[in-house]
């Protein structure tokens, strides 16, 4: 059949601060494993995005300094992401890139770190330390549970058009408040969980595979893998505290 | 009167931890002893004939300061170490108060203190150090220390509390930790490497300080040397590598066998033999001789100081299995495994190893870091490895998404089960590569030590 997909790599110098290459590695392992080519397409700072060229993107976390960069740099040149979600283009995207997407960050003082807005969520600074092992509960993948590991002081609240990923089982999640962790909206996915998130959850990393082929193949049935390795480092995961 | 309140507490209670083998009492007795008298470190940093010596960063620590203590012994200076390595003010305290009789006399020239990089602050202010060197800042257990800027910003900080005589002592060829130095009132030495013999082409994916951190243009190298290390400048602004007191003209790597290096300082020109091998240890060996240098140590009392030194706990340590050799090799972050990694790969040889991953509060609770380590070019030099540790199905996991063949990667939790496996499959006179993270370390280390292929030391 000879499947393609590209990804789109969002500022992979800067915002990768959780081991996030790792979703980068899962992702085209997985699609590799099925015969499925991957290009990774690095969009960093300057460069602007075609939103027919990408059938995927990753955006990870950055330290406070690179995110203040990426705000400026969504705003001139990555509007393209915003035609992207629309049209139904999966994205993943993890804590600091996760707040990017979304409103806006807003810190102590009042001033605002804007995001694209693509995710109807806003992000407040807070004095809780959300750091820790992560479990939750979650419609998206069979067995019903993802782990992770979360480090974010920002609180993120939900807007309307947008559900959360799931129900934390341990740990925080969006805002140590209302129980939830994540959030969707179409095939954009936000979330603290890193880890990273895909290795480790990899019936999600198979749903990310499934959505970007389905915009450009259609429905493909994906190959069974032995996910055994996975299973066991999941598992440990889990029983974490 | 509290002083000695405090030491007499924190006496005991070294002498009953090891009395009942509750581990060596390098921490204990000075968090016993704080809790008597807050004043006891300041009290008893100003005791010394000379005073405090503080190391600090990510990388090379316990290596630096040992090596210091090593060309201080040749030069007959007398010292307290916190050797063990334990690098809080807890561990710290400890190690002065080991060296100071019931009385509170304390009749040492100078203390050797390796510090936590997020400790400095808190230790600068209690200690009021004559020398201060700060090595590197690497990523390393964000979710203790958070970002690395946070901690460059605290460093800066702790310069203003040092006395305006103090001595600082820095590593050029690392932007954040150059940048701390910026308006401040001390004198500063520089050390860093020119020769670019060993220069790599390509920014590892770990790499951190990518930014100027001044104006945040991506920074400019005319020679990378590992991670963000080098010959940086700015395009946007006027920050570059500052001219160099201390350095590196030649540098030979003799794979396992160590290095040779050819050292400039003043008028001083200095050939010496290490023999330990590693890119990384050559900012080990510079950051002691610029140290020494500045306490008029003698140029051949460096060299031998240097020449003599042997492998500091857990780095690059060598023992006997019988007819075979092990070497453990200390991994604790993304920068440190990748040049450990590099060391590997220097000989084309296929390598038996193991890999332990721990995730208790030394380590870091979050081992995402090891996605950031580059397994592709681990990939290529195993032959078979064995993966241990409360995370070892993780690096199974990292292994077989580098695309290592899953069969040649066993999981053993048991140390000593682990040990036997690896040694059973070793040829005759082939090497084990042991790459444990901190605490496994230290567990992995004491079934060695039981084994009896390696005395137990923590002198």
């Amino acid at each position: 059949m000879g499947m393609k997909l590209t990804i789109g790599y969002l500022y992979p110098n800067t915002m990768n601060i959780y081991g996030d290459r790792g979703n980068v590695i899962a992702f085209c392992r997985r699609c590799f494993w099925r015969g499925i080519k991957t290009d990774i397409v690095n969009l960093g700072v300057g460069e602007k995005i075609d939103p027919e060229k990408y059938d995927f993107y990753l955006f990870g976390g950055g330290q406070d300094k690179e995110q203040v960069i990426a705000s400026d740099d969504l705003k001139q040149n990555k509007q393209g992401l915003k035609k992207a979600a629309e049209n139904g283009v999966a994205i993943l995207s993890v804590c600091g890139g996760y707040q990017l997407l979304g409103h806006y960050y807003k810190a102590f003082d009042g001033s605002k770190l804007m995001g694209l807005g693509i995710l109807n969520v806003k992000t407040h600074a807070s004095n809780d330390r959300m750091i820790g092992n992560v479990l939750i509960e979650t419609d998206l993948v069979a067995d019903r549970r993802m782990v992770g590991f979360e480090n974010h002081w920002g609180k993120t609240y939900l807007g309307d058009g947008v559900e959360p990923l799931g129900k934390i089982l341990k740990g925080f999640g969006n805002n140590n408040e209302d129980g939830f962790e994540g959030a969707r909206y179409k095939n954009v996915f936000g979330t603290y969980l890193h880890g990273p998130i895909l290795p480790k959850n990899n019936d999600f990393c198979d749903l990310l595979i499934k959505l970007a082929l389905k915009k450009k193949y259609g429905d493909i049935e994906l190959r069974e893998l032995n996910n055994n390795i996975e299973g066991a480092a999941r598992k440990i995961a889990e029983e974490l505290e | 009167m509290r002083l000695y309140l405090a030491i007499i507490v924190a006496k005991l209670a070294s002498f009953f931890s090891k009395m009942l083998n509750k581990g060596q009492g390098t921490s204990l007795p000075g968090l016993l002893a704080r809790k008597v008298d807050p004043q006891i470190l300041n009290k008893l940093a100003g005791k010394l004939n000379k005073g405090v010596i503080v190391v600090s960063g990510t990388n090379g620590k316990t290596t630096t300061t040992r090596l210091i203590s090593s060309i201080l012994q040749e030069a007959k200076f007398s010292f307290v170490h916190n050797r063990a390595g334990a690098n809080l003010l807890s561990g710290v305290t400890s190690a002065l108060l080991a060296e100071c009789s019931l009385t509170g006399k304390l009749d040492k020239d100078w203390a050797i203190l390796e510090v936590d990089e997020a400790m400095v602050p808190k230790i600068v202010k209690q200690t009021n150090p004559k020398i201060i060197v700060l090595m590197n800042l690497f990523r390393d257990q964000l979710d203790r220390y958070g970002e690395l800027e946070k901690l460059a910003k605290l460093w800066k900080q702790s310069i203003k509390d040092l006395s305006p005589e103090a001595k600082v002592i820095i590593n050029a060829d690392d932007p954040l930790v150059t940048s701390v130095t910026k308006g401040i009132k001390q004198e500063v030495v520089f050390y860093g490497i020119n020769s670019e013999t060993y220069s790599v082409k390509k920014m590892a994916h770990s790499a951190d300080s990518k930014n100027c951190p001044n104006c945040r243009e991506p920074l400019e190298y005319s020679s990378l040397f590992y991670s963000h290390i080098g010959k940086y400048y700015c395009t946007k602004c006027d920050l570059r590598r500052p001219e160099l007191d201390v350095v590196v003209d030649d540098i030979n790597l003799d794979g396992f066998k160590g290095l040779d290096l050819s050292v400039k300082f003043n008028e001083n020109n200095l050939d010496v033999h290490f023999n330990l091998p590693g890119f990384y240890n050559i900012y080990n060996i510079l950051a002691a001789i610029t140290c020494c240098n500045d306490l008029g140590i003698a140029k051949d009392d460096i060299k031998t100081g240097i020449e003599k030194f042997d492998a500091a706990f857990g780095r690059l340590e060598k023992f006997r299995m019988g007819d075979n050799e092990a070497i453990l090799m200390l991994v604790k972050n993304p920068t440190g495994f990748n040049e450990v990694i590099r060391l590997l790969d220097s000989d084309t040889n296929k390598k038996k190893m193991i890999l332990t991953l721990n995730d208790n509060i030394p380590d870091g609770r979050d081992i995402s870091w090891i996605w950031d380590v580059d397994f592709d070019k681990l990939k290529n030099i195993v032959d078979f490895v064995w993966v241990s540790g409360k995370r070892a199905e993780e690096l199974k996991l990292r292994f077989k998404y580098a695309g290592l063949d899953i069969n040649k990667i066993i999981i053993e939790k048991n140390y000593e089960k682990l040990l036997e496996k690896a040694k059973a499959k070793l040829t005759k006179n082939e090497t084990l590569y042991i790459l444990p993270t901190y605490s496994s370390m230290l567990n992995l280390r004491q079934v060695i030590a039981k084994k009896g292929y390696l005395k137990e030391s923590w002198e």
